[in-house]
């Protein structure tokens, strides 16, 4: 085809160039504003199909750091009750400096019982997550390579025991894009105090940072500097935004890098948008009382976990790809009689409430609910400690537990087993990659084909690869 | 037909060609025979290794795991076919057959090999569809053999040649063939140059454009240069009055103009911070260790200091890297030396009770091997720590032997006295306070003490334990919760916490948290270094506490180093010694003396890489100042990776010459620097008349017909808005400074080891936060949320180039922050200082912030937008925001599992925090015009060097 016109007057900029001294500021804004919808079909963050169909189109993981002990929640140990106090011995080079010296094996101090028609074991203190136990699918056979906390926390989080690759949460956004592009597509809700690792426990890597975990505090401004100084009433940003607008355009016409320029330009506006989207995604006062009570809101113990999980589920309504919701505290290596009892009694109803919250909006089917921590805990303690009755666990990379809920996943069933101490995984053994590619599976993505090019590979989730673990994807 | 199909592969060609020639020598009878084993070559050499490498991982090599019932080890069980297929292989008819169909990922439920990094090449497809074609010919292993082991003697064929290496783990890695154009790196560098006239790098890169018709866009305007050659250099805007003699010296010579300019940026002390900011980007600098004992490592800013000196003195290269490799054992009296080798512990790295002392060590020696060959060599090194390198010549007896270069290493704080060219710290207020801090701790920690050891007297005298003699000693270094049990015999031993609430088991580990952050802060005041050293370990134990040389016998050994089969330390190999990247050696064809029984094996490996004859290592760094004046477009597009997955060269003969040039110049820095921002294609204008034409023929903007446009880096933006306010403290070097980040940030609780660490203080004095943003006090456990969103990089992995993406974050932290604010208030103050006209005030901004003057339209804008904020500011009367003397923090202890929260006490903010110029410090006009300066730095123009 033969151009009648110089070249670049058809070009993008070169067109507007020459309408915007033809048509004047006014029309020539509204070109700017076609524009800038036009390339938002270019958005990294714009709805992608899934690989391959599947139930699963969000996910809720809620991460219990500091490693909660399998032996005292969801996986009794009746051998445990009768070898208390006898001895147990580690030994070797690859032992860590806390598992040297005299040892014991040590029972859970908790009572367990069966519950919901499927019978799954939970310890006492979990009062409330009986009711959904038939929802329940409790994955006893992941192993982990790293027994202490930041080096967990990064490979449960992003597959990497060293920080600087994408969460799982990136993954997943990079794969699914997001319904909603007013809002991040990867929530993490942290506690007050971050997780041990930090922020690159949810940061894009290598992935645009379209990608990267948002985290909304649970203390103070949501996300930092959402709002202007005191000092800077509304009418003056506004006032404000608005000579930048007409300085950043005039600086765009003809400029070698419009596109970033422009891209710029359209981030203040969305900025804009936000500070006033935010506070209305965060007030839950618009709740039912009676939701508001079934999460714990309001009661000292349940509050802060349960304001989370509801926040979870508003998020996930409104089309945002993927949570992270933070508990802290679970690394009891004393007393876990007291400290795992508070620790359970804080997540236990805000929990149950998300469940029954989500199947009742007719959400689970497409929420995919997980929950773990970073590692699993030792069948054993010093023995002074033992004797002394303040014992706690110790960490255990050979043995944890995970726990998974709607997302199409069948319920109320083990998958894979301990062995009758719990110390190692014995049946349906898989390493954390495994679980990794099954959770993108259950989101339906694959996880091969997940993929970016980055330092002279292509990279995934997996690392290198790992298998979808069928009986749990069942 | 068929003979055509033969030609249009590689392989068919010489396989033809073999045919012609021995239909001259042997009768027609054993032409066949000849094809046959043509055939049969195309299997074993080709079609073999692929199979090997991609099919039989999953169908064949573990019986246990056959996927899909498919077995391709044989001939026989590849026709057998798999589950529901028996047409996996039709002889003879590739495109019947279904294993094509796979390969080519034609039907989605069987893409071959699943992983995206395992897919066929076009070329290993069409080498498999022609093997099918061929009948499918599958010689028996004699055969095999004997074709192996003839083509391991021809070093050189169609298909690539062989790279002698120091050996891989199988024999067809070893006799894996390279194609030359991807082994460029490690061949010599080309010293032969065509004739030419004008500068070397106009000459290469327009010969480029010309070879492509693609015209060049004209010299940028003075104003813009300077602008331009300013930032890139030291990393500050030029101020109006630079600008100003330079537009008049400019006029009369522009050329003399220009050197002159280039010459006065090069000797600013300024030039060296810039240098060391691209530096500590791919060393990774922090202050903290990372991990759950993110303390201060006592000394490491010496280091900072050392590189900043290093480039200020334009210390040759090569010199540089010795230092660093090896400056310990080079010098082993000078304190330079001991802070210079502070570059091998650069990484994150920690030690504790939860880890095990074994793989600690493997990982800091992983660590270093990779940053080693990565920083100098661009050679990620960790691609071969499990096996053998996918794509180089690297073989994983390479990466163990130049970690056992590093067998006898650890890593120590030592004594080491200040040097002359040191900036000595001199922080009396500074100590003074971070003592009383420390006493303060103490102090609480004693009250605890106390609270307990009144409890446990209680509790036993209550149990008729009359014997015990013990009395309160305080805290002296005990933590609370640990002090006293111990002093119990077993039986008599309270309960654990025993006296404490909740909030006080808590408060004990936050005590101690602080007591370790104290103590470590203050050595950095004191002589010491950050180093390694040659000797038996120290067993070194955590980052929460100084670890020295040891004296005497610590009775423990370096372990050996051995070949790891995949990587993992509970599978050791085969023993190795001290060497280097041995195919370096034969693509670079000199010998090099480095022997692995050298007395200093680090002194050996320093050596090599500061050869001028090692061809990566003045290639590598000339790459890295390239970029730096093209807005991140290296030569090499990948600077920390020469090896086949990172890029080839843009221009190879000019990153040739340069590296020659730069050899033949004695490896000095600022004379590379000089040199290439004297070109003609530096000095472009970043508009070019064809903008349309030229992104077609360039979208990538390699060619340099323009000047590549980029966005400030995080530390420009916060420096050059300290310069433009004029609150820009220029003082070199020193002890790491604390400047105001996001107070909520400031506060957040930070995780230490069991506790959380003291929240974030600025300096009191501002001058001392002003400092330029090298300085500032980097912890892996918290960064600047500012230099985070504008993609300044974590210290976790080397940064071998700035990104520069856009976020909305960003606008919160620019149009929102503190920082921003504070700076515009500042800028407004000055230009009312400067002037009482208005306008002459927005012409000074203008000449402040952008470099230029503002045009009338611009100037009656701004007075405009002044006048309309100053209304709105004056109906807004604002009451002035204290800083608090307290924060209220929070954490769940593990022992407790319940949330508990203490006062934290802010000494800085309450008794000597001098704050920055606020905004009810003055009227609504200087409050307006500061609005307007808060514009001026979130435009575009500003963020942006053209």
């Amino acid at each position: 085809m033969k151009q009648s016109q110089p070249f670049d007057l058809c070009s993008r900029r070169g067109f507007m160039k020459g309408m915007g001294t033809i048509l004047g500021s006014a029309a020539f804004q509204s070109l700017l504003q076609l524009e800038s919808i036009s390339s938002a079909n270019l958005n990294p963050l714009s709805a992608k199909a899934p690989h391959f169909p599947a139930k699963a189109k969000n996910c809720i993981f809620l991460y219990m750091e500091g490693a909660p002990s399998h032996i005292d929640t969801f996986d009794p140990k009746p051998e445990l009750d009768k070898r208390h106090l006898t001895e147990f011995r580690k030994e070797g080079k690859f032992v860590a400096v806390m598992d040297i010296g005299a040892r014991s094996l040590v029972r859970s101090p908790f009572k367990f019982r069966q519950t919901g028609e499927s019978g799954i074991w939970m310890c006492e203190h979990f009062e409330n997550l009986e009711r959904v136990a038939d929802d329940l699918c409790i994955y006893r056979g992941c192993q982990v390579d790293s027994v202490d906390h930041p080096t967990a926390n990064f490979q449960m989080n992003t597959g990497n025991r060293f920080a600087g690759d994408p969460g799982i949460g990136s993954w997943v956004s990079y794969g699914l894009g997001t319904e909603n592009e007013d809002l991040p597509s990867f929530v993490v809700l942290p506690e007050e105090s971050f997780p041990q690792g930090g922020t690159p426990n949810w940061s894009n890597g290598f992935l645009p940072p379209a990608h990267q975990g948002t985290p909304l505090r649970p203390v103070g401004s949501p996300i930092l500097d959402l709002y202007p100084p005191k000092s800077v009433t509304e009418r003056m940003q506004r006032d404000s935004l608005d000579l930048l607008a007409e300085m950043n355009r005039e600086h765009l016409l003809d400029h070698p890098v419009a596109e970033e320029l422009q891209a710029r330009l359209d981030s203040y506006e969305l900025a804009f948008r936000m500070q006033a989207q935010v506070p209305g995604l965060l007030d839950i006062s618009q709740e039912n009382p009676r939701t508001l009570e079934a999460y714990g809101i309001g009661d000292p113990i349940t509050d802060e976990f349960g304001r989370k999980c509801l926040l979870a589920r508003r998020l996930v309504e409104r089309g945002v790809r993927f949570v992270q919701v933070f508990s802290s505290g679970w690394d009891s290596h004393m007393l876990i009689e007291t400290a795992h009892r508070e620790r359970i009694r804080s997540v236990d109803k805000p929990m149950t409430a998300l469940i029954e919250d989500l199947k009742q909006r007719g959400l689970l089917d497409s929420t995919l609910v997980v929950c773990s921590g970073e590692f699993g805990r030792s069948p054993d303690n010093p023995v002074k400690a033992a004797k002394a009755g303040n014992y706690g666990r110790d960490h255990n990379a050979k043995a944890m537990q995970m726990l998974f809920a709607g997302g199409g996943i069948a319920g109320g069933r083990y998958v894979g087993a301990t062995d009758e101490i719990g110390e190692n995984a014995v049946e349906v053994v898989h390493p954390v990659k495994d679980v990794h590619v099954s959770i993108l599976h259950m989101l339906g993505l694959d996880d091969n084909k997940l993929t970016y090019f980055h330092g002279g590979r292509h990279k995934q989730l997996s690392q290198t690869g790992g298998s979808v673990i069928e009986e749990l994807v069942i | 037909m068929s003979a055509q199909k033969y030609i249009s592969s590689p392989f068919g060609a010489s396989c033809l060609a073999c045919l012609i020639l021995c239909s001259f020598a042997l009768a027609a009878g054993s032409n066949r025979l000849m094809a046959e084993s043509a055939h049969d070559r195309l299997f074993t050499l080709k079609v073999k290794p692929i199979l090997s490498e991609k099919c039989f991982p999953c169908h064949g090599d573990d019986p246990e795991e056959i996927e899909g019932g498919l077995i391709l080890h044989t001939l026989e069980d590849m026709l057998l076919g798999g589950d529901g297929f028996d047409d996996v292989l039709v002889p003879g008819d590739a495109e019947a057959s279904f294993m094509m169909t796979a390969v080519q990922w034609k039907d989605p439920d069987y893409e071959m090999p699943p992983k995206e990094n395992d897919r066929l090449t076009q070329e290993e497809i069409m080498t498999l569809r022609d093997w099918i074609d061929v009948g499918a010919p599958w010689p028996d292993e004699e055969t095999q053999m004997a074709i192996k082991s003839a083509e391991a003697d021809r070093l050189v064929t169609d298909d690539g040649l062989i790279v002698k290496t120091s050996g891989g783990l199988s024999d067809v890695w070893n006799l894996r063939r390279y194609k030359p154009e991807n082994l460029w790196a490690y061949k010599a560098i080309n010293t032969t140059t065509p004739s030419f006239s004008g500068h070397p790098v106009d000459y290469f890169i327009d010969a480029e454009l010309q070879s492509k018709g693609v015209d060049s866009a004209p010299q940028a305007d003075p104003g813009i240069l300077i602008r331009r050659v300013t930032f890139d250099l030291i990393g500050i805007p030029p101020s109006p009055e630079e600008i100003e003699q330079f537009m008049r010296e400019w006029d009369r010579d522009s050329e003399s103009a220009y050197a002159n300019l280039v010459d006065r940026l090069l000797a600013s002390p300024h030039y060296g911070e810039r240098q060391a900011q691209y530096w500590l980007d791919v060393t990774r600098y922090a202050d903290t260790s990372g991990g759950s004992n993110d303390f201060e490592r006592s000394g490491v800013w010496r280091y900072r200091d050392y590189v900043v000196r290093s480039f200020n003195s334009d210390k040759p290269y090569d010199r540089f890297i010795l230092e660093q490799i090896a400056g310990d054992e080079l010098k082993p009296d000078d304190a330079e030396g001991a802070i210079a080798v502070g570059f091998l512990r650069m990484g994150p790295w920690e030690k504790t009770n939860m880890t095990v002392a074994a793989l600690v060590r493997q990982q800091f020696l992983d660590d270093v091997v990779n940053h080693v060959g990565e920083t100098f060599l661009a050679q990620p090194l960790r691609c071969a720590k499990c096996h053998d390198h996918k794509f180089d010549p690297v073989p994983t007896r390479d990466y163990y032997s130049f970690m056992a270069v590093f067998e006898e290493m650890n890593q120590a704080e030592v004594a080491a006295p200040f040097l002359p060219g040191e900036v000595i710290p001199d922080g009396a207020a500074e100590r003074e306070r971070i003592e009383r801090e420390l006493n303060r701790v103490k102090t609480e920690m004693d009250k605890l003490n106390r609270v307990r050891f009144d409890a446990l007297v209680d509790w036993l005298v209550e149990r008729g334990y009359d014997d015990f003699q013990f009395e309160f000693q305080g805290s002296e270094d005990k933590n609370p919760s640990k002090v006293i049990e111990k002093d119990f015999s077993e039986d008599k031993r309270p309960p654990k916490n025993y006296g404490f609430t909740v909030d006080q088991i808590t408060y004990a580990s936050v005590l101690n948290d602080r007591r370790n952050h104290f103590t470590r802060y203050l050595e950095r005041f004191e002589p010491v270094a950050f180093t390694v050293y040659t000797g038996p370990p120290n067993d070194y134990f955590s980052s929460n506490q100084r670890n020295p040389i040891p004296t005497e016998s610590t009775g423990l050994d370096n372990e050996p180093i051995h070949i790891l089969s995949g990587g993992e330390l509970d599978a050791p190999g085969e023993r190795v010694y001290p060497g280097v990247i041995s195919c370096v050696e034969t693509l670079a064809g000199h010998r090099f003396e480095f022997t692995a029984d050298s007395a200093s094996p680090r002194i050996a490996l320093a050596r090599w890489i500061a050869d001028p004859r090692n061809p990566l290592t003045a290639r590598v760094i000339v790459n890295r100042i390239w970029q730096q004046h093209f807005a991140g477009k290296g030569l090499v597009s990948t600077p920390n990776n020469f090896g086949y997955t990172g890029g080839n060269p843009s221009h190879p003969e000019l990153l040739d010459y340069l590296a020659n040039w730069f050899l033949e110049n004695g490896w000095s820095l600022k004379k590379l620097h000089r040199f290439i921002v004297s070109s003609k294609v530096y000095r472009r204008s970043a508009r070019h008349p064809h903008p349309d034409s030229l992104s077609i023929a360039d979208p990538n903007g390699i060619l340099l017909a323009a000047y590549p446009v980029r966005r400030l880096h995080a530390e420009e933006m916060r420096d050059a808005m300290l310069a433009i306010s004029g609150e820009l403290n220029p003082k070199l070097g020193g002890t790491p400074v604390f400047p105001e980040i996001n107070l909520e940030a400031a506060m957040q609780p930070r995780y230490l080891q069991v506790g959380v660490g003291p929240a974030y203080q600025p300096s009191p004095e501002p001058e001392d936060r002003h400092r330029r943003s090298l300085y500032a006090f980097r912890m892996r456990g918290l960064s600047n949320p500012f230099f985070e969103v504008f993609n300044k990089p974590s210290s976790d992995l080397s940064c071998e180039r700035r990104d520069s993406t856009t976020v909305t974050p960003q606008v919160f932290s620019l149009l929102n922050g503190q920082q921003p604010h504070d700076r515009s208030l500042a800028l407004a103050k000055r230009l009312e200082a400067y002037s009482k006209d208005g306008r002459k005030r927005i012409t000074h901004a203008y000449e402040l912030v952008y470099g230029r003057s503002a045009s009338e339209a611009e100037i009656h804008r701004a007075l405009e937008f002044v006048k309309k904020q100053t209304g709105e500011q004056k109906k807004n009367p604002i009451m002035p925001v204290s800083y608090p003397a307290t924060v209220e923090r929070s954490m769940v202890h593990e022992q407790t599992g319940i949330k508990s929260s203490w006062s934290e006490y802010l000494d800085v903010y309450d008794r000597t925090f001098v704050p920055d110029l606020k905004p009810w410090d003055v009227g609504p006009e200087t409050r307006a015009l500061a609005g307007f300066c808060l514009v001026l730095f979130n435009s575009n123009e500003f963020l942006y060097v053209e």
